[in-house]
């Protein structure tokens, strides 16, 4: 079990249309598994994975959705106690990333306000069937303060990148508002901290029972 | 395509279906949901054809109706997909036979509302987003990759989103879609030129010609339930959240929660409320896809197989078959965190073990049995019979003392009556097919017979499920194969490495029937103990005794080398029990239903006195003096093994399996020799040395005349034996074990 110790958990959604390969990236990531012809998601998935940063072990809890699930079923579950998305856009579908604006329309309407949101132009290995260029998605996310990464769960490329990447942003911002408020009384090791921006108590409660 | 098979062997098995082992639909259906592998070995499509849409078992009362359905589909075709059809056969050439269009409207590129090419271009869109998922259905299975079957796919799925604007298409559609189309597809025959008369229904039905057209009528009829599950907040009626309408899926998911498990499996539902799992996030998938993604494609038929023959007109069940599947994993959820909880959950640990048509079995019967005890039923028959796992268990009696809870005494032992025959049953097939010897087909059928009616006399109300049939073979048959795929070994390897032929194999039947016959007298003294015993408070030591001698058998069969003591086989003399028997603390069948046909010899002399200990003590005011005299003639019984003794099990007339899915127990040697532990009171003196208050003689006495009253009198008040009763006699636990 200790691999269940750890000193802060993150929760951390995937987002995008259906197809740009979230499901891959998730699996890649948590499993470095990649599977060319993976099933639609229907509903959630799930998968967490604890990395590093700075000496301390964060759990890295990482939903991904049905691109399709249009009617949002499950999108009070899905974004509650979010602290970190990452909204992916297929690089050779121009159609993915010109919907990237109605992802972060529905990030505003349902998730936190403080979110961190990294934009993802996956299947970089689709070289020669580029349709959005690096740096236009890169002008894009520095207008809307979001972070950008391209990469490939196919060859790899970066996933492990994004990840550690989001994860630490999150950490830095975390750690930084418990120096603000003074908190002297830091996660104890193996205690582990479910780190939320949201401020009610009912939020704080519902997820402290879920870091265990 | 799939390969399809021969014309004589799909003759053979339109025979096979039709040939007259089903009387009626119903039956084919019951058969089927008691685990019948019919649909496996005949043709599936035509059986769930019938469970959906066709009248009767009879192919030649079915009319029109597949061919008036075929034809709607191709009307819908020709609607809806007027251009594609037209691009298509223009492209192979077939000249168009339609009138001139006016080509300023209908072209490509004008803007008038009233051209067709303006919802071309929506409807194109539409299709790519059907055709990414039909690209990625089932990737591990070929047959979805062939182009002709992407294509027949997306039409159906197109048509069906334009005939219901509402929903649409929706991601999981296609995997509802896909099992049918290959079933159908499966079995699909491509006509001759000509044909006998005899085969015309048959190559009707199964027309090569009409596999998309069968699809989509399938499809669409299970989405006629479905559809609400795909459907959008805001877009049906429904209870709202904060100005939103909720869901239907979401209405669904809580109601399975918080409405079906919450009275079926309080603590597990707490555990999950606790966690702060909601129900959506699991039951999303689940029911949208009829648990497509928790069990491989093969077992999914099956699933389907028993969940369209129970229910396919409203697929109301999957309610309680999402509480099934729940229950089978409650111990690893209740100690699961939240991560636990969701990962087993969405990735739900389907093994080879769990027999597709349990969950459906558990379904029928939880849905007549919306309670706790309704829930724990099916619990306990898949709890492993363990020692350790029975210290978690609620129902367990901690050094005598009564355990503290709503649940009353009579329900928590009960529920380890139930154990212990589920243990019993396992262990005379594991020891059979050990030793390779002994038990022929009649016999293993009788131990199903037997045990049934023990577990429905032991479990709450009537038992009885309303879909099973009276016929135990089709049971028997099942759980013969799932205690076989559930138990710990296999008949492919015996445990004991000794030879199996000439006179040692002789000699081992000799012992294995010598050994059976006292250990049918053991449980003979403990079953005629237990009934009366139920709802005992003072005779708690003696209850776990009976308990104690039936683990005691279970663990003899499991293990050859365990002698047979002489103790064992005393009686278990019960105290008189001044206690009151409450009217609700006893459950009585709710049909009155006639006596099983049981081994009773007419001619026994003691008939008359075969009194139902339970039945008569209902309301009965001399209820005492009943049970003491049912507890002598245990007496009796233990000390003359020829005559029969008075354990009564009510039968009735139709009962759901019960199986132990554990996968065998531990033998605990200390608790064997030395008694359990929650039975240390009392265990010790099997004759009521320990806790006899002063009277016990005199009440002794007094039964013993009483008793010799009934005999005399068998219209005496007190022989009230109902007729939804059957006795298990020694002789019937002697065929229990196979002797």
């Amino acid at each position: 079990m200790a691999q269940d110790e750890y000193d802060y958990l993150f929760k951390v959604v995937l987002i995008g249309d259906s197809g740009v390969g979230k499901s891959n990236l998730l699996s890649r990531f948590t499993r470095d598994e990649f599977n060319l012809e993976s099933k639609s998601t229907i509903g959630v998935e799930f998968a967490t994975r604890s990395i590093s940063v700075d000496g301390k072990t964060i759990k890295a809890q990482i939903w991904d959705t049905a691109g399709q699930e249009r009617y949002r079923a499950i999108t009070s579950a899905y974004y509650r106690g979010a602290v970190g998305a990452l909204l992916v856009y297929d690089i050779s579908k121009n159609g993915t990333y010109e919907n990237v604006n109605r992802w972060l329309k529905e990030l505003r309407d349902h998730a936190d306000s403080n979110i961190v949101i990294m934009l993802v132009g996956n299947k970089s290995d689709l070289r020669h069937l580029r349709a959005v260029p690096t740096e236009e998605a890169k002008k894009f996310a520095a207008e809307n303060n979001l972070s950008f990464i391209e990469t490939s769960a196919l060859d790899a490329s970066n996933v492990e990148l994004a990840f550690q990447n989001i994860l630490t942003e999150i950490y830095r911002i975390v750690s930084a508002k418990q120096l603000d408020q003074g908190n002297e009384s830091g996660p104890r090791p193996g205690e582990g901290t479910t780190i939320t921006f949201t401020s009610s108590p009912d939020e704080i409660k519902k997820d402290s029972s879920k870091c265990c | 395509m799939t390969v399809q098979r021969t014309v004589e062997d799909t003759r053979a098995l339109w025979k096979k279906l039709f040939g007259g082992s089903f009387q009626s639909l119903t039956a084919l259906k019951s058969s089927v949901i008691n685990g019948s592998t019919i649909c496996d070995d005949t043709l599936r499509s035509v059986c769930w054809k019938m469970f959906m849409l066709l009248p009767d078992l009879q192919p030649d009362t079915w009319g029109n109706i597949l061919q008036t359905e075929r034809q709607k589909y191709n009307e819908l075709k020709k609607k809806y997909l007027a251009i594609h059809l037209k691009r298509a056969q223009e492209n192979a050439g077939i000249p168009s036979e339609e009138e001139q269009e006016d080509l300023s409207v209908v072209n490509p590129l004008s803007q008038d509302s009233s051209n067709p090419w303006n919802t071309f271009w929506k409807d194109e869109d539409l299709r790519k987003d059907i055709l990414q998922d039909i690209e990625r259905t089932f990737p591990d299975i070929d047959y979805f990759r062939d182009k002709k079957v992407q294509h027949m796919m997306l039409d159906i799925l197109f048509v069906y989103a334009k005939m219901n604007p509402v929903v649409r298409y929706q991601q999981g559609m296609h995997e509802l879609l896909a099992p049918i189309f290959w079933v159908i597809s499966r079995d699909s025959l491509k006509a001759p030129a000509e044909m006998a008369g005899s085969d015309k229904l048959m190559y009707d039905t199964l027309s090569e010609e009409y596999v998309e057209h069968d699809s989509f009528t399938l499809f669409n009829f299970i989405m006629q339930n479905a559809w609400e599950w795909y459907a959008a907040e805001g877009k049906v009626k429904g209870p709202s959240e904060n100005g939103r309408v909720t869901p239907p899926i979401v209405v669904k998911a809580r109601k399975i929660q918080e409405h079906y498990l919450r009275n079926i499996d309080p603590e597990l539902e707490r555990h999950l409320r606790v966690l702060g799992v909601e129900p959506q996030l699991w039951g999303i998938r689940w029911i949208r896809l009829l648990f497509g993604r928790e069990f491989k494609f093969s077992r999914l038929l099956n699933v389907w197989d028993c969940l369209f023959a129970a229910d396919a007109q409203s697929l109301d069940l999957i309610d309680l078959v999402c509480i099934a599947l729940l229950l089978r994993v409650r111990d690893q959820l209740l100690l699961a965190d939240y991560t636990g909880a969701l990962t087993l959950l969405l990735r739900y640990p389907v093994t080879d073990a769990m027999v597709p048509c349990t969950f459906i079995e558990d379904a029928i019967y939880l849905q007549v049995h919306v309670t706790p005890n309704g829930g724990r039923r099916i619990i306990q028959q898949y709890i492993a019979f363990d020692d350790e796992l029975d210290n978690q268990q609620p129902l367990h009696m901690i050094n005598g003392m009564l355990v503290p809870s709503t649940k009353s005494l009579y329900q928590q032992r009960r529920a380890m009556m139930e154990k212990a025959m589920s243990g019993i049953a396992k262990n005379v097939f594991d020891t059979s097919e050990r030793l390779g010897v002994g038990m022929n087909k009649y016999v293993r059928e009788r131990v199903q017979d037997v045990r049934v009616r023990a577990t429905s006399a032991i479990q709450n109300g009537t038992g009885s499920v309303q879909y099973l049939t009276p016929e135990t073979s089709g049971i028997a048959a099942m759980q013969r194969q799932q205690l076989r795929q559930n138990g710990a070994r296999t008949t492919a390897m015996p445990k004991s490495g000794r030879p199996r032929n000439g006179i040692a194999a002789f000699d081992e039947v000799e012992y294995n029937r010598e050994r059976n016959e006292r250990l049918a007298e053991v449980l003979a003294t403990s079953l005629s103990s237990l009934n009366v015993l139920l709802d005992d408070v003072e005779n708690h030591g003696r209850f776990m005794e009976a308990l104690d001698r039936i683990e005691f058998v279970r663990k003899c069969l499991l293990f050859d080398n365990l002698r047979v003591d002489k103790k064992y086989t005393t009686p278990i003399v019960v105290i008189s029990p001044r206690t009151s028997i409450s009217e609700e603390s006893i459950p009585s069948p709710s049909l009155p239903v006639p006596r099983q046909p049981t081994k009773l010899r007419e001619e026994d002399p003691l008939d008359s006195t075969r009194v139902n200990s339970v039945s008569s003590a209902k309301g009965s005011p001399s209820s005492d003096f009943v049970r003491i005299s049912s507890s002598l003639e245990s007496y009796k019984v233990s000390s003359s093994l020829d005559t029969t003794s008075s354990i009564l099990f009510d039968s009735p007339p139709i009962s759901s399996s019960v199986e132990s899915s554990s996968t065998g127990s531990s033998f605990d040697a200390k608790r064997l020799l030395f008694g359990s532990e929650p039975a240390a009171n009392g265990h010790a003196s099997i004759v009521s040395s320990s806790v006899s208050p002063p009277s016990s003689n005199l009440f002794g006495r007094q039964a013993a005349s009483l008793t010799s009253k009934q005999v005399s009198g068998p219209s005496s008040e007190l022989s009230t034996t109902s007729p939804g009763l059957a006795p298990i006699s020694v002789e019937e636990a002697k065929m229990l074990l196979g002797i």
